[in-house]
């Protein structure tokens, strides 16, 4: 076995892949930045944005001028990026703070949702995959993946939606707006979880079923082992790794899109939520910052997934 | 006389595939005693793998299929039994082995965990006893340091060894009927020997029964006493092997036994294969599936199907000109070595 | 597994009883020829949004106060309102069918765009490989890492909400994914002895990729469009839900299901049925995708 060549690179390898996971992050965000930038200094003009609806041009020029925007762009976008490493985001025209202030006031709320969506999701989509995958064609897999891509195919924010009126409106049962009580999460929750559960149940389904189509699957039934045992014993230990990967990944899905959209809904204060009133405030500074501080976290959790990841293959080889 | 060990009488497998039906297995009967050995051979497609496949009804969870016939073993039709009691069988009373050593094992787990696995099931062993039976088998396989060797993953042995650690998996329990499927295709020609070698031995040893499919008679020939050979899902041919080599009757026989290459033809370079391709949809035609092959075939062969004739003692033959041929045989011996 | 085993009948043969066949086939039917319905669909929602005023019983900008908020099966004196009125009067079902025409054009325009610069990408990447394939696909990796739904926020916010600028945010959420399968069938390709061949023999790059890999790539090329015309309007409805994407007076369902909301709990409807249309569409564009792309695994 390679086993003593494994242990002695490995540690050197595993550095440099994070390394590079991290390198890459950076630049993605520098990109992110970069484009922002431009597109916000060259297409628009910032100064736009600080003028009340009824500035004459030379209130305008004005604005200009005391922003320092008559200099050229590249100095502006090096003090730019050098304000942004000192995380100076710039101050919120809304919220007359720092818009950082308001980011990192936002940013648990969001993580606190999307942990308890992501469990959520894990619960749907996991169990069902499994057994779905492992009696493939059946009652259950066909009425299971019809339902999982029909999740996937209503639009989530609607689907919040339709959760609030059928439990906090009809029923009464659920608080639909804020985050007041621990019960207000429920909902958000679910919602996220329905969505996402949807993808991992297809994901967990198709590696179970592929891993059940094995031939040392069919020599474990040669052996007399009930179904049940193949699939406890056997499977779940070669699926487990990419299951874990799975909803690892979903993560990052996550915040990609659909909780933003859904704090929006449920009024989670949240940095989508943030986002959005910002996006309808013309607060710049904020917006700005809540992508740039979201990518960086996603980064940061890709790079942990990464992490565990390696962690769990590699016990797995040593065991 | 008391009861065969195996009995498999009309045995019919149907596939219902998205292109509509696939008859696989089409009417197999045969019986087997304890500590024989009967030959399989058929070219890919045949149904000789499905035939081994239903005898456990072992099949992928994907796959639609209806069986008819029944498969008595020791006078228990497998094919009526409940999944409880059939996973007793298997494993338990047959073992089977399968074609690619490199997948039949379960990457992620010890090799001895494996055979453990069957021993605690079927012969009520605890964790330390299976364990221990487990390296007693290892070795008995031919695997060196069985002990060392137990605890590790499939990937730090080789195609060979691998073959031999299912092999111990699948005589674990000391079953009455060994099935292997093709057991030395995926192996290089010097491990090829080895493993037939060994099964040979340990049918011998253990008293077991053994089906070996194939579609080698080189195979068939280093380890069986019996032969069956199968086209379209049909048996055509049944004899002992010495007599098989002697007079093959069936045409289809004698066209396999050409296709193994052989010493005289070395100088001439000459392969002798059989023309066209086999069907692939299996059998369940009213005609000799094998005659848009056969240069005897006539008007007969394609309206009717042919059944199986006695042309010598334990020599059936499904062909319409079996007497005939058989007579022929007798008075000039060996008709497939007669190259045209 | 489904291990039937059959009764013996005389003949050894099975015998499944006649009208279980029947129910089988009708079953079978219906599973192989269920696209159609699907395709039946989907060409309503095309014929919709080419002349809305067919199918639209009422003028969807028509307002009347007398009428407001009537819910499903309600009639007013202007007729029936199968899916009741908004708080304006207005009849929610011509909204929805004038509401088909922009959904349909952003999201079908928004992924060929992306289709083809992923397309482009992927061949560009997949067969110069090295620096190129490098740089594209760390991008298209680097979008699947970062929020790319607040980044468009950002950029509609910042460039002012417009279908034109929806037409250039949206291309970039699908794009990678076009990429991706072009360059792994690009690498595969790069491999095989006909290309080998038609290097060999002086084909230029351009004859190669447009000869050689396209058709190969073409089936799955189409498939995913399909889903992933689904995906974007899944897209286009969350931007324009949040108030970044299309703007009134222009209607779209995912702005109908936005209109709506303030009225949830008196007007159900208003956001529950725009929402059901968008859903079963996606719906039915994801199956189609799947059988399609099914048939085709199974065909080779």
């Amino acid at each position: 076995m390679t086993t003593t060549t494994t242990a002695a690179s490995s540690p050197r390898l595993l550095r440099w892949m994070l390394l590079r996971r991290l390198r890459d992050g950076v630049v993605v965000l520098l990109l992110v930045v970069t484009v922002i930038f431009f597109l916000a200094h060259v297409v628009g003009n910032p100064a736009l944005v600080f003028a009340p609806v009824d500035a004459t041009d030379e209130h305008i020029a004005e604005l200009h001028r005391q922003f320092g925007l008559d200099r050229p762009v590249l100095v502006r976008y090096f003090e730019y990026l050098g304000g942004l490493i000192q995380l100076d985001f710039g101050e919120s025209t809304w919220q007359q703070r720092p818009a950082i202030d308001a980011v990192v006031e936002a940013l648990p709320s969001t993580i606190i949702l999307t942990v308890v969506g992501l469990a959520a999701a894990a619960a749907a989509g996991v169990i069902p995959g499994v057994v779905a995958g492992a009696r493939a064609r059946k009652p259950f897999d066909k009425a299971s993946n019809l339902a999982s891509v029909t999740a996937l195919s209503v639009p989530n924010f609607w689907l919040g939606l339709l959760l609030i009126l059928l439990f906090g409106v009809q029923l009464g049962w659920l608080p639909t707006s804020g985050r007041f009580e621990t019960a207000s999460i429920v909902l958000p929750a679910a919602t996220l979880g329905i969505v996402h559960g949807g993808r991992i149940f297809q994901l967990v389904r198709s590696a179970t079923f592929e891993e059940m189509s094995k031939p040392y699957v069919t020599v474990a039934r040669s052996k007399g082992l009930t179904e049940w045992s193949i699939l406890r014993r056997h499977v779940l230990r070669n699926t487990g790794v990419t299951t874990a990967t799975i909803v690892g990944w979903e993560y990052v899905r996550m915040w990609g899109g659909a909780v933003f959209a859904i704090e929006y809904v449920f009024a989670w204060p949240g940095i989508g939520l943030l986002t959005i009133d910002a996006a309808h405030r013309q607060d710049f500074f904020v917006l700005q910052a809540a992508v740039i501080i979201a990518g960086a976290f996603v980064i940061f959790s890709n790079l942990l997934i990464d992490l565990g990841y390696q962690f769990i293959d590699r016990r797995i080889a040593a065991s | 006389m008391s009861l065969p060990l195996l009995e498999v009488d009309d045995l019919h497998v149907t596939f219902n595939t998205a292109s509509g039906p696939v008859h696989a297995v089409d009417g197999v009967s045969f019986t087997m005693e304890s500590g024989d050995s009967l030959g399989v051979v058929g070219e890919s497609g045949s149904g000789k793998s499905v035939t081994a496949r239903a005898l456990l009804r072992l099949f992928a969870i994907t796959d639609d299929v209806r069986i008819a016939g029944s498969v008595r073993f020791d006078g228990v039709d497998l094919l009526r039994i409940d999944e409880r009691k059939l996973r007793d069988v298997r494993g338990g009373q047959i073992g089977m082995i399968f074609q690619d050593p490199l997948t039949s094992l379960n990457p992620l787990m010890a090799v001895g965990e494996q055979i453990a696995e069957s021993l605690r099931l079927h012969r009520g062993m605890g964790r330390s006893e299976a364990a221990a039976e487990a390296v007693e088998l290892l070795g008995r396989v031919g695997i060196a340091d069985p002990e060392r060797r137990a605890t590790e993953l499939p990937n730090s042995f080789s195609g060979g060894m691998r073959q031999r650690v299912m092999i111990s998996l699948a005589i674990a329990c000391r079953p009455r009927l060994l099935i292997a499927d093709e057991p030395t295709t995926a192996l290089d020609v010097t491990v090829q020997a080895e493993i037939l070698l060994l099964l040979d031995e340990l049918r011998r040893s253990e008293q077991m029964a053994l089906m070996l499919i194939t579609h080698d008679f080189g195979v068939v020939a280093a380890t069986c006493e019996d032969v069956q050979v199968m086209y379209a899902g049909r048996l055509v041919e049944k004899a002992s092997m010495v007599h098989l080599f002697d007079r093959a009757n069936h045409p289809y026989t004698e066209g396999l036994l050409r296709l193994v290459p052989r010493f005289e033809d070395a100088h001439t370079g000459r392969l002798h294969p059989i023309a066209g391709q086999p069907p692939i949809t299996g059998g369940g035609g009213s005609s000799c599936a094998f005659a848009p092959r056969c240069s005897h075939a006539f008007d007969r062969c394609r309206s009717e199907v042919p059944p199986e004739v006695a042309v010598g003692p334990q020599h059936l033959s499904a062909c319409w000109l079996a007497a005939e041929r058989a007579k022929d045989a007798t008075e000039a011996g060996r008709p497939w070595k007669r190259d045209p | 597994m489904s291990v039937a085993v059959a009764k013996r009948t005389p003949d050894g043969q099975s015998a499944p009883a006649a009208e279980h066949r029947v129910w089988g086939r009708l079953i079978a039917m219906l599973g192989s020829r269920g696209w159609i319905l699907l395709v039946l669909f989907l060409v309503l929602l095309v014929a919709a949004s080419i002349v809305p005023d067919v199918f639209a019983p009422h003028d969807h900008e028509a307002q009347n106060l007398r009428a407001r908020l009537l819910g499903p099966g309600e009639s007013s004196p202007d007729g029936l309102h199968l899916l009741g009125t908004d708080s304006l009067g207005r009849d929610l079902f011509s909204r929805m069918v004038v509401g088909t025409r922009l959904t349909l054009f952003i999201a079908v325009t928004a992924t060929l765009i992306g289709a083809g610069v992923g397309v482009l990408f992927g061949l560009l990447g997949g067969y110069f490989g090295g620096r190129t394939d490098r740089l594209l696909m760390r991008l298209g990796e680097a979008q699947t890492a970062m929020p790319m739904f607040l980044v468009a926020i950002l950029l509609l916010s910042l460039l002012g909400p417009s279908v034109f600028i929806l037409l250039v945010v949206l291309p970039c959420l699908v794009w990678p994914i076009f990429a991706r399968v072009v360059r792994a069938e690009a690498l595969r390709l790069r491999e095989e002895t006909f290309i080998e061949a038609s290097i060999a023999t002086g084909c230029s790059t351009s004859t190669i990729l447009g000869r050689h890999l396209l058709p190969n790539v073409a089936p799955r090329i189409l498939v995913l469009c399909v889903v992933e015309i689904g995906h974007v309007m899944l897209s286009e409805a969350g931007l324009s839900f949040l108030g970044v994407g299309v703007q009134p007076p222009d209607t779209t369902w995912g702005l109908l299901i936005s209109e709506g909301r303030p009225l949830l709990a008196v007007a159900w409807w208003l956001t529950i049925l725009p929402g059901v249309l968008l859903g079963i569409s996606v719906l039915v564009l994801n199956l189609l995708g799947r059988y399609w792309e099914a048939r085709s695994g199974a065909a080779g």
